[in-house]
């Protein structure tokens, strides 16, 4: 009986394919890599910028404060320097490309002076100040960064 | 024999490609690195200088226009930030950049950017108002020196900031 001899040379289809499955899949994530790295230099830039804007209203809440206390009214508001000098304008405002928030909140404080956060007495020279900003991203969600500190008449 | 070949060439061509494209990312982000390392430093020196500042010496500095400079007067120490030109050899070619530096009294002048950074923006808006400490609004932007113009390697970041004195005028 004569067999035929089959050739166990060379690669077969189904070694191939997995080959070239394997490999996809390595520069599928070499490739991710590389884009993941460059969105995230991006996204660092942007906050940079954010942190930058965060001071800056707080620099421009201190000089509000410094001109005229009674300026701090409770609620939302923007900046705005368009008039020579720091002053609340709208509920927001937008700055290349971030979009700006500041609340102005009373704050109580007990018998003791401690800030509580209900009951007690308004404390007229205390007020929290809330910094609110958000950007579009490179790509994802919409990014916030928040940040609140106490400011006082004194 | 000729269809493992093609294989084999496509990928080659393909693990370079990626390669290069990796080694691009890293260098677009060093480069980014360099800028916002720059940015960082320069805002923390010059918020320093401002904060410790009795005021702004209204006079001797430049408002609205690039380049700005900004003197504080700090008791006895005047302090100035402005900017100068420098050539800076580059990829071989000689390249002139815009640098930040920091001077206070008769000592040396000190950079506040690197060699690999140009100062494309520098300007200082006075928001100050009688009877309050002086206020300044500065807007600056760095750029990594690129002298062939590929803008594989172009970034800049602009940045925008806000510094009141601590002290009454």
């Amino acid at each position: 009986m004569d067999y035929i001899k089959k050739s166990t040379k060379g690669f077969s289809l189904l070694e191939l394919t997995l080959a070239i499955a394997l490999f996809m899949i390595f520069v599928a994530g070499l490739g991710a890599t590389a884009i993941g790295g460059h969105l995230t230099g991006l996204e660092n830039a942007k906050m940079a910028k954010a942190n930058a804007l965060i001071m800056e209203s707080w620099e421009a809440v201190m000089a509000i404060r410094n001109n005229n206390w009674s300026d701090l009214a409770n609620g939302t508001h923007g900046l705005s320097a368009l008039s020579g000098y720091w002053e609340f304008s709208g509920m927001s405002d937008l700055s290349d490309g971030f979009t700006r928030v500041i609340t102005v909140g009373d704050v109580r404080r007990d018998d003791l002076s401690n800030i509580v956060s209900s009951g007690a007495e308004i404390d007229p020279d205390t007020k929290l100040i809330a910094f609110d900003l958000s950007w579009e991203p490179s790509s994802g969600q919409l990014r916030s960064l928040h940040f609140e500190s106490y400011l006082t008449n004194y | 024999m000729v269809v493992y070949v093609a294989i084999f060439s496509m990928l080659i061509t393909v693990i370079l490609q990626l390669s290069m494209r990796v080694q691009m990312t890293g260098s677009r982000v060093r480069i980014s690195n360099e800028i916002k390392e720059n940015v960082s430093q320069f805002t923390q020196i010059v918020t320093a200088l401002v904060r410790e500042g009795n005021s702004l010496d209204i006079g001797n500095s430049v408002f609205d226009v690039h380049p700005g400079k900004l003197v504080v007067s700090n008791g006895a120490e005047i302090a100035t930030i402005e900017t100068y030109t420098k050539q800076v050899t580059m990829g071989g070619a000689s390249v002139a950049i815009r640098k930040l530096r920091f001077l206070q009294g008769s000592n040396p002048p000190i950079d506040l950017t690197s060699d690999h950074v140009d100062v494309t923006d520098f300007r200082l808006v006075n928001l100050s108002q009688a009877g309050s400490p002086d206020v300044i609004q500065l807007f600056f932007e760095l750029s990594n020196v690129n002298p062939s113009g590929d803008p594989s390697f172009e970034s800049r970041l602009s940045v925008s900031s806000s510094i009141a004195v601590r002290a009454e005028s």
